[in-house]
């Protein structure tokens, strides 16, 4: 069954969508695989104490991407095969690059000087 | 569906007259959680009282098509933080007399919820803490077997722990047929509890939308809230500025 | 099973404290029939010396000797009564009004799909008072009209 246990509900971005990314990212990461149970909604709704509905909302695009298959009254399974955790990597990978540049133009680098900050910190990085 | 139509009450008092309810229209589908918000003396609190038929009103409200009375009022259950129990009695006198006069008491919810909270259920309830009475008004609403159970600032008094703790537990229990019309004041807290907003305003209703709706337009319901009563973040900065002519401190 | 301080319990509104009210609805009640008793005694014994004269020692009987009719002797049997009667009026509203005390519990029983559970817990004991106090009235009637009749010097 996909765990919620280090799901935490953050401020500023709808629960919908982080529900959506807690689930991409455990497909990313391989800790969510194939014919995996995904919890009920009402399951889910009690544990977060968060409405069914929005529940809903972020099951339905999941199942709109394919990435969930239901059958109404019976349980919800992923149905992840290799191209889809590469499609959903990718995905992330270009979201969360995307913020990440956005955030460097509004601080006025430019695209070296980015790189070059990156660079430098992915090091650091690496060191630890 | 419980709907409401042009509900309108008038209050005469010694002074001239007060509109608590200015025409209110409203449909409430079974299932839904709905936060009903409003500042004191909006009409929440007169709201409620109105579809339960403790007050007379102009207007019409139908549960299913029919008019409350005796034959259907069972569907509906109250929690109020006035607390409607009766205080000589211990929670086990309540559950036979709920039994006695609701065919459709929930007995199995009921155990698991007075145990949960820890709740005595042979002590009078008048020696009960106002935490545990408000804990013990909402279990008989949520018990009696209504589909619509109507709540009052149930949570007058307990701290945000036994708050969050029932918000968690209440979606959990809840039946997909059973409907959830709460009127408080804590916004930020029931934000992701409810499924739709309701906002009273000098007893009409502003605002009415659903969570789904806001978080597409990435909005807090705060944000919806502020944006209806026209609030203006930068009142406070202005009023100060005014008052201390623009000096700096 | 019902006992009977079950029984006694239905009679009021739930989780009623009825002992109070009792004691002192019986004090009323037991207040009505001394005094009724005492005005009837009053007059019987009245009514009874005026039957006769003293002669010297000796007591007897008055040629004009008029016995009241036992109506006379009652009239106003009612009057002691009528406190009692408005503690139990009274005790109906309070009956209602104790809904509104400490909680709102008026907002369960209009809540309730049976008809009149509410009326009747506020006046089914005042009610059941006001049978009782009837009955009192009835037996002592009936035992003070025995009494009369033995009374009576025979002849008359």
């Amino acid at each position: 069954m996909i765990s919620f246990e280090d799901f935490v509900l953050g401020d500023g971005y709808p629960i919908y969508l982080q529900i959506i990314r807690h689930i991409k990212q455990g497909i990313a990461a391989g800790a969510i695989g194939h014919q995996e149970e995904v919890p009920s909604r009402r399951a889910l709704s009690a544990l977060l104490g968060v409405n069914p509905n929005t529940i809903q909302k972020a099951y339905h695009m999941l199942e709109d991407e394919g990435i969930i298959v239901s059958r109404s009254g019976a349980k919800s399974y992923t149905s992840v095969d290799e191209d889809t955790v590469q499609h959903i990597r990718r995905e992330l990978q270009a979201g969360d690059t995307a913020v990440w540049v956005e955030a460097m133009k509004r601080l006025g680098l430019s695209r070296d000087q980015a790189l070059g900050l990156a660079a430098d910190l992915w090091e650091k990085g690496q060191e630890n | 569906m419980l709907e409401i139509k042009s509900l309108k009450k008038y209050y005469r008092t010694p002074l001239g007259g007060v509109e608590a309810l200015r025409g209110v229209d409203l449909k409430i589908g079974q299932g839904e959680i709905i936060g009903l918000f409003g500042e004191n003396g909006a009409g929440k609190t007169t709201l409620l009282k109105s579809i339960l038929g403790f007050l007379p009103y102009e207007g019409e409200v139908l549960l299913d098509g029919e008019k409350i009375r005796r034959s259907n009022i069972s569907r509906l259950s109250f929690a109020t933080c006035e607390h409607s129990f009766f205080p000589n009695l211990t929670p086990e006198a309540h559950r036979e007399f709920y039994k006695m006069h609701f065919g459709t008491f929930r007995d199995k919810r009921y155990e698991a919820l007075m145990n949960f909270f820890e709740l005595p259920k042979r002590k009078a309830l008048k020696n009960y803490s106002t935490g545990q009475k408000n804990q013990f008004e909402v279990i008989m609403a949520l018990c009696q077997g209504a589909d619509y159970i109507l709540m009052d600032e149930p949570f007058v008094g307990n701290d945000i722990f036994n708050r969050e703790d029932f918000y968690k537990v209440l979606l959990g229990i809840l039946e997909p047929e059973e409907t959830i019309l709460l009127s408080t004041h804590l916004l930020e807290e029931v934000d992701k509890f409810v499924g739709r907003a309701v906002l009273l305003r000098q007893g009409r209703v502003i605002g009415d939308v659903t969570m789904v709706e806001l978080e597409e337009q990435n909005k807090t319901l705060m944000d919806y809230v502020k944006e209806v009563y026209g609030y203006r973040p930068d009142r406070v900065e202005r009023a100060l500025e005014e008052l201390t002519g623009g000096e700096d401190e | 099973m019902i006992t009977k301080r079950k029984k006694r319990e239905g009679c009021f509104p739930p989780g009623y404290e009825y002992g109070e009210q009792e004691r002192i609805g019986g004090i009323f009640l037991l207040a009505a029939g001394v005094l009724f008793s005492l005005r009837f005694f009053g007059r019987l014994y009245g009514m009874i010396q005026n039957l006769y004269i003293y002669v010297g020692q000796k007591r007897m009987l008055r040629e004009d000797a008029e016995v009241a009719a036992f109506g006379r002797l009652i009239q106003g049997h009612w009057v002691p009564y009528i406190p009692f009667f408005l503690f139990l009026i009274v005790m109906a509203f309070y009956h209602y009004s104790y809904y509104y005390r400490g909680t709102k519990s008026i907002y369960l029983m209009r809540r309730l799909p049976a008809k009149g559970v509410l009326p009747a817990s506020c006046v089914r004991e005042p009610l059941f008072g006001m049978a009782a106090g009837a009955a009192v009235f009835g037996l002592l009637e009936l035992l003070y009209y025995g009494i009369y009749l033995l009374a009576v010097p025979s002849g008359l």
